[in-house]
């Protein structure tokens, strides 16, 4: 039963770095569940990240389809002078472990890196950090993402930062 | 590099700024003369009053922060009896810096490599192994304290330090500056403060174009609509300050302040859709309506030369170093009102995060703005900026009903529609800019 769950949390976290790097917009969004969270907390001091998003500030504090809707929706609009050309990011996902498991829910950790190169300036950035994903089996048996939480250990942005840069 | 008699008769024959009543034009090499950078650092950043930071940053006895006056790595420390200090963090010894965090707390600093040891407030309170030195006589004729900054006042938890000491006395400086401290200092009765988290980046352009964009009221409709078609698709329930923007029904108003200083300000839709408004009875109160209407406008304001707050839905604080004369670090924090509502505290959160973030829906789009400049700047065959003529026909020195309302005297007003895009309110800054730097290359060669 675990080794299901883990080979398909294994399978979703794969598929959803190609979703963005391939800007699969709407396949990649139809992997979160409706309410599900995307956070990216700041870094308090030098050692500790910022843990209450209500009181500290957040790179990115993202709620729901909705939420994340507007997100695309502002990386796909051609008036937009950051959009313009997007990026190219190649993620790299380094093993994915599996912290936690019941039936219906599973959390997952893993390293992240991006390659993020701007054809227009041809300079490359590299961002690196780690995943939390929370993993809900829904009704239909296919698991969706409940809430991922993204550090950025590299946290001095060079320029700008986007949701799928990371 | 030239030598400073040289470049003084450069700039006497005003090659940086064509500035004549009806034609108001900055050369470009400006943002890309490296020469003319190293005077800015020099003359500009180093030569005059620059925002370090908020006392509020360093509540407690022994708090600290450190930040930079032009290219020199600054402490800001609060000592046992309350007293702030400002001071070069660099051991007297051999130069190490002995302060390697952005902020925090500590008894002492002990340099790393030979371990002289320093109090919260910079004095030198160990050279180790000093009776074994063999120094000279005149070693203890030396002092061995970190270096204080030369100037360092603070105004209303606002602090400030100068590198050079021949600067006017700090409430001289900011004389017209005060009035628009005073609209962020009192949207509490106990201060502002900084919400915890770090939110840093670099861009590569030069630092002014981020000091122009500030109180560019031109670019919003051309830059942003991005980000106004996100906000218009929110129902009335997450309504944003710009979500029933409509540029044509709105004013916007320029005030140059003196010394560099200035502030682009103007009322905003959806004023029920602000943090601050969870505080309205209690502002019309304590501050009365007049200031509570210009805290409720939309503000920018240069703190010339280094810092900028901007406030629309949340308030942030803007501090920019030069790194090169194409590279800018952008150190950056969400202010809130102390004893804030916690609802309030968090609707303001996340409209910080969206706008000012490096990471949100508005800033990058200023930034990858900043960049395209840059590296058109790269034609030098162009020689005129014509970015500072907008507004020109409503520029005067007269002080309008909204400058007297608000209690300010600027040097230069310019008021009219949005759609206006007022660009006249650099020019005195850049007067200044240049005053700096012939004043300072002139004391060189003296």
């Amino acid at each position: 039963m675990n080794t299901d769950l883990a080979q398909m949390a294994n399978d979703l976290l794969a598929r959803e770095a190609w979703l963005l790097d391939t800007r699969a917009w709407s396949d990649w969004l139809a992997l979160y569940e409706e309410d599900a969270l995307f956070w990216v907390p700041t870094w308090l001091d030098d050692e500790a990240l910022a843990n209450d998003p209500e009181t500290q500030l957040s790179f990115m504090y993202v709620q729901g389809h909705r939420g994340l809707r507007e997100r695309i929706a502002k990386a796909t609009d051609i008036r937009a002078p950051a959009s313009m050309p997007l990026p190219r990011i190649s993620h790299l996902l380094g093993p994915v472990m599996l912290v936690s498991a019941q039936e219906n829910l599973a959390r997952t950790r893993c390293a992240w890196q991006t390659l993020v190169y701007d054809p227009k300036t041809r300079r490359k950035n590299s961002y690196a950090g780690n995943y939390e994903h929370e993993l809900a089996r829904g009704s239909d048996g296919t698991l969706r993402i409940r809430r991922k939480t993204v550090t950025v250990i590299n946290d001095e942005i060079d320029s700008k930062l986007d949701f799928f840069y990371i | 590099m030239h030598d400073a008699q040289q470049v003084n008769n450069n700039l006497r024959t005003s090659r940086l700024l064509n500035d004549e009543p009806d034609r108001f034009l900055v050369d470009r090499d400006i943002y890309r003369d490296e020469e003319i950078f190293e005077l800015e650092m020099k003359h500009v950043f180093e030569g005059t009053w620059n925002l370090l930071g908020l006392a509020s940053q360093i509540p407690e006895a022994y708090d600290f922060f450190t930040t930079h006056i032009g290219r020199s790595p600054i402490v800001v420390s609060r000592d046992r009896a309350g007293e702030l200090h400002a001071f070069i963090n660099s051991c007297r010894h051999k130069g190490a810096t002995v302060c390697h965090k952005q902020q925090g707390k500590t008894r002492a600093f002990v340099c790393r490599y030979h371990g002289w040891t320093y109090s919260i407030d910079g004095r030198n309170t160990g050279i180790k192994d000093r009776a074994a030195g063999e120094y000279p006589p005149s070693f203890d004729e030396q002092s061995h304290d970190l270096e204080p900054v030369k100037r360092f006042a603070n105004y209303r938890g606002f602090l400030f330090g100068s590198l050079n000491e021949d600067v006017p006395p700090l409430e001289q400086a900011i004389a017209q500056l005060k009035p628009f401290l005073d609209l962020i200092a009192d949207q509490s009765p106990y201060g502002v403060e900084c919400i915890p988290g770090r939110a840093n980046f670099v861009y590569h352009a030069n630092w002014k174009l981020q000091l122009e964009n500030g109180v560019d009221p031109y670019h919003f409709t051309s830059t942003h609509p991005s980000y106004m078609q996100v906000l218009k698709g929110r129902n009335a329930a997450e309504a944003s300050v710009y979500s029933a923007l409509d540029p044509q029904a709105l004013e916007r108003g320029t005030f140059s302040l003196g010394s560099g200083h200035n502030v682009m300000w103007g009322p905003i839709p959806s004023r029920d859709a602000r943090p601050l408004a969870a505080m309205e009875q209690e502002l019309e109160e304590r501050v009365g309506p007049v200031r509570t209407k210009w805290m409720f406008f939309a503000r920018n304001v240069t703190v010339f030369p280094n810092a900028q707050f901007a406030e629309n839905a949340a308030l942030q604080l803007r501090i920019w170093r030069p790194l090169a004369v194409d590279r800018t670090e952008m150190t950056t924090y969400c202010l809130a009102p102390i004893g804030e509502p916690r609802e309030a505290r968090l609707q303001r959160i996340r409209q910080y995060e969206e706008f000012f973030n490096p990471s949100g829906l508005a800033t990058p789009d200023d930034v990858a703005n900043y960049e395209d400049c840059q590296r058109g700047f790269a034609a030098r065959q162009v020689r005129w900026q014509q970015g500072h003529q907008r507004g020109s026909q409503r520029s005067t020195s007269e002080i309008s009903n909204a400058a007297q309302e608000i209690g300010v005297v600027p040097v230069a007003s310019a008021i009219g529609g949005f759609n206006m895009g007022d660009e006249t309110v650099m020019q005195e800054t850049y007067r200044e800019w240049l005053r700096l730097i012939v004043s300072g290359a002139r004391k060189e060669i003296a």
